[in-house]
C-alpha cells in the first residue's frame, strides 16, 4: 500500500472559497440568462438517476444476466453435442451386413436343410466395390 | 429515484434554481482546482448548469444532483482539454468578477513538490485523485461519477496513489542530485 499523500494541501481553492469569489448578484445574473435560454425540445429521456445508466448496480445486474445465459446455454450445447454424436454413431451407414455391397459380395441358398454360401468375392469391400474375383460357394449342414 | 416532474415553467424554473443555488458554489470550485484559471472556470460553470437546464427532467433529486453535475462538469472540462473553449457571453459578468477575486495560490516547496507529482499523471489517475481529496467522494460516488464499478475504483485509486508516490520519489530524487 502506497503512503497516502494528502493532495488536498494543493487544492487552489476550496468550495467555501468559491461561494465568496462571485457576489450572489452575478450567480443569480448567470442564472436568470440560463433560464432565459430556450429548452429544445426532445423525445422524453430516461430519467438520470445514480443507481441506474452505468452504476456499479447496473454493471452488476449486467454481470449477472451474462452468468445466466452461461448457465443456461452450457448444458444445451452439451446435450446438443451428445444428441449429435449419438445420431451419428447409432445410425446404419452403407457398410454394414445390411447394405447393398455386402449383398453383392455374399450370398446364401437354403435348400433341404443346408444353407450354401456363396462368396462371389473374397476381397469384397462392403463400403462399396465391385467384384473382382470369380464367385466360391461352401456348404454347411443347418441344425 | 425520479426527479420531481417540471409540469409547467414556473415549477421548472424553481427546481432548477434549487438545485443551482445548492450546487453553484461546489462547481465553480471543481472548475477553479482543475484549471486555475478563472476565465475557463466561469465557462465552465455557465455550460454545465445550462446542460442541467436543457436536461432537468433528468437530474436526479437530493444529494446524487450534486454526482451529476460533478459528471457534466467532467465532460465540459474534457472538452476544453480537447481544445474546443468558447467563451459563454453567459459567463461574461462571472468571469469579470472572478478575474479580480479569484488569486492563484502561491505553494511552498513541499506543496510545489505535490503539485508537480499530480501534473505528472495521466489525466484520468489525476482526476481521480482530486474527485477522491478534492471533492471528498466516496468509493459509491466515485463510482457513480466515473460510470465503473466499486471495485474498480478501489483498483485504480491504489494504482493512483502508487504512481504518485513514485513520481514524487523522482521529483525528490532529481532534487537531491541536483543539489549534490
Amino acid at each position: 500500500m502506497p503512503d497516502i499523500i494528502d493532495i488536498t494541501q494543493v487544492a487552489p481553492v476550496t468550495d467555501a472559497q468559491a461561494a465568496r469569489l462571485a457576489s450572489p448578484a452575478v450567480f443569480s445574473d448567470l442564472a436568470r440568462q440560463i433560464t432565459a435560454s430556450p429548452v429544445p425540445e426532445s423525445a422524453p429521456r430516461r430519467v438520470w438517476s445514480a443507481r441506474h445508466a452505468r452504476s456499479p448496480r447496473d454493471l452488476w445486474s449486467r454481470r449477472r444476466a451474462k452468468q445466466r445465459a452461461l448457465l443456461l446455454g452450457g448444458p444445451l450445447a452439451v446435450l446438443a453435442a451428445v444428441a449429435a454424436l449419438l445420431v451419428t454413431v447409432l445410425t446404419p451407414g452403407d457398410n454394414g451386413p445390411d447394405s447393398q455391397a455386402a449383398i453383392q459380395a455374399v450370398s446364401f441358398i437354403k435348400d433341404n436343410g443346408y444353407i450354401t454360401v456363396i462368396i462371389r468375392n473374397l476381397y469384397a469391400d462392403t463400403a462399396g466395390t465391385t467384384p473382382t474375383s470369380p464367385a466360391t460357394t461352401s456348404t454347411s449342414r443347418c441344425t | 429515484m425520479r426527479s420531481p416532474p417540471c409540469a409547467d415553467a414556473a415549477e421548472r424554473q424553481a427546481r432548477f434554481e434549487a438545485v443551482y443555488a445548492a450546487n453553484r458554489a461546489l462547481i465553480l470550485g471543481y472548475a477553479l482546482r482543475r484549471t486555475a484559471n478563472p476565465d475557463d472556470a466561469a465557462d465552465i460553470l455557465a455550460e454545465t448548469f445550462l446542460t442541467a437546464w436543457r436536461k432537468l427532467a433528468e437530474v436526479p433529486a437530493d444529494d446524487d444532483a450534486r454526482l451529476w453535475l460533478y459528471g457534466v462538469a467532467r465532460r465540459v472540462l474534457a472538452n476544453y482539454y480537447r481544445g474546443e473553449r468558447r467563451r459563454s457571453a453567459l459567463a461574461d459578468r462571472l468571469r469579470a468578477e472572478l478575474a479580480t477575486s479569484y488569486q492563484p495560490p502561491e505553494y511552498g516547496s513541499e506543496h510545489a513538490r505535490i503539485a508537480s507529482a499530480l501534473a505528472r499523471l495521466p489525466e484520468e489517475q489525476r482526476e481521480l485523485l482530486a474527485l477522491d481529496a478534492w471533492e471528498g467522494l466516496d468509493y459509491g460516488q466515485l463510482a457513480v461519477v466515473l460510470g465503473c464499478s466499486r471495485n474498480a475504483v478501489r483498483i485504480r485509486l491504489h494504482r493512483a496513489r502508487a504512481r504518485l508516490t513514485a513520481e514524487l520519489a523522482d521529483i525528490s530524487h532529481r532534487r537531491d542530485d541536483i543539489h549534490a
